[in-house]
């Protein structure tokens, strides 16, 4: 066992759709971010797979972003096409089980983006009913890993699906389309995986809730016995490793500071506060979840949300 | 070279967030097929209406309206392209351009779309109606097969 948290990004576009990037120059780019691994997400179309075949080293999965009329849907390596023209807000249940039938990951982009006309179906207007089968949902959206207000609203959001019951796995998603004003280059989603990044396994680090989402601090952590986000755990009395890592910020944009100032443990009931340090304690309750957040300053921005985890959860 | 399909189309406000369906049919000979498509206006030039429609998009979805709306307008109509063969979906073309021209075959494809075989039978072409802010919008489509 040799797990590793590999910066990611989820969310690409090429000329394929509406980005600038050709296919060749989105992956250089990646790779000079140092990214591991990306999902190519044009808008309908998954015509820009093709050239992806040869490339070796950074590890892409294959997927489309369904840009219906009424939100936008994130859809991950299905065994076949699913239609996306007649998404509907009343029936986006069936159409989500379609896609998870063909073996697909669903993840909701931007969910509070401004929507039609200014940003066609950018806002999301689907009624969901069977949340359990949405697997991931933008928390940090469009390259602004800040708590600005849509990002609010989405990890409100997600909180409130965490409390009824549903496990969604938290992602950061650049929506990238250019490399010119792309701001924040170290903002990422992390994905925990075993031994070496494939394709394969970055669907199930999403899947299974291995994901940290990140501005450029990591803030990871672990039980004694080694688990962490997505396992689920015996409540009560529990200690938890903390580790914080800024070296990918620091490579990308050494000249911005980041300050790690405080943890947060979220859970249903709220929030506990825990100075930034090596470990934290604190008693569990039983079915539950719980995900940290490391809050500081980035630069000359106070008290801003640094990095979140995806939920570890108790039995 | 002949022509498979040449529509001219008017849609307005009432058709946004619809799809236009325009069957066409494919014989067994051609192997090629190039679409040529466009769209005007593109723009909405009523200030007045501009400002309407973004206060209301504001407040729909819940943004605050500070009174300068110069990032959003004009606003823009966006009319997409997808393509279905016999055997499934071939791709869209979803970008910003009122005036397009893309070619599909086995050998070579035009960003959006996939490289397939020209199969014989049903085609479809539809329309994506993202956005129509105009009164009126004017869409011209045209599809010919090569052999």
């Amino acid at each position: 066992m040799n797990k590793k948290w590999y910066p990611c990004e989820l969310h690409c576009h090429t000329l394929h759709s509406d980005g600038d990037f050709t296919v060749e120059e989105l992956i250089s780019t990646a790779k000079e971010r140092s990214l591991c691994g990306i999902c190519l997400t044009d808008h309908n179309t998954m015509s820009g797979h093709r050239e992806t075949e040869g490339e070796k080293e950074l590890k892409i999965l294959k997927g489309i972003e369904w840009t219906t009329y009424f939100g936008h849907m994130l859809v991950l390596d299905t065994k076949s096409y699913v239609d996306w023209r007649d998404a509907t807000p009343d029936n986006i249940d069936s159409k989500i089980s379609a896609v998870r039938e063909q073996g697909g990951l669903v993840g909701i982009a931007h969910p509070f983006q401004i929507g039609t006309p200014i940003c066609t179906g950018g806002h999301w207007d689907f009624k969901v009913q069977k949340w359990e089968n949405v697997n991931y949902m933008e928390i940090f959206a469009e390259g602004e890993p800040y708590l600005n207000d849509a990002n609010y609203k989405a990890r409100k959001k997600w909180h409130s699906l965490l409390s009824e019951g549903y496990r969604i796995t938290p992602t950061m998603g650049r929506d990238w389309h250019r490399s010119r004003n792309n701001l924040y280059p170290s903002a990422c989603t992390y994905l925990l995986i075993d031994g070496d990044i494939t394709a394969e396994k970055m669907k199930d680090a999403i899947k299974y809730g291995k994901t940290t989402v990140s501005n450029g601090a990591l803030l990871t952590f672990e039980t004694a016995r080694g688990e962490t986000s997505g396992d689920t755990v015996e409540g009560g009395e529990i200690t938890l490793k903390i580790s914080i890592d800024l070296s990918h910020h620091k490579e990308m944009e050494a000249e911005r500071q980041i300050t790690p100032e405080k943890i947060l443990l979220c859970s249903s009931k709220g929030e506990m506060e825990f100075p930034v340090g090596e470990s934290i304690s604190f008693t569990a309750r039983e079915k539950e979840w719980y995900s940290l957040e490391l809050w500081g300053s980035f630069d000359d921005k106070e008290n801003t949300l640094l990095c979140l985890s995806a939920p570890f959860y108790t039995k | 070279m002949k022509i498979l399909l040449k529509k001219s189309i008017t849609v307005t406000p009432e058709n946004e967030k619809t799809n236009i369906f325009l069957p066409f049919v494919v014989e067994d000979s051609l192997k090629r097929l190039e679409i040529d498509y466009s769209y005007s206006p593109k723009e909405l030039l009523d200030e007045e209406k501009n400002i309407r429609l973004v206060k209301e998009n504001l407040e729909r979805d819940g943004f605050e309206d500070t009174g300068d709306y110069s990032e959003f307008i004009p606003l823009k109509n966006l009319i997409t392209l997808s393509l279905d063969s016999p055997e499934g979906y071939v791709g869209a073309a979803h970008r910003q351009a009122a005036n397009q021209h893309h070619e599909i075959s086995e050998e070579f494809a035009s960003v959006g779309f996939d490289r397939v075989k020209i199969t014989a039978g049903e085609w479809v072409l539809a329309l994506n109606l993202h956005a129509v802010v105009t009164d009126e919008c004017n869409c011209e489509i045209e599809v010919r097969g090569y052999e």
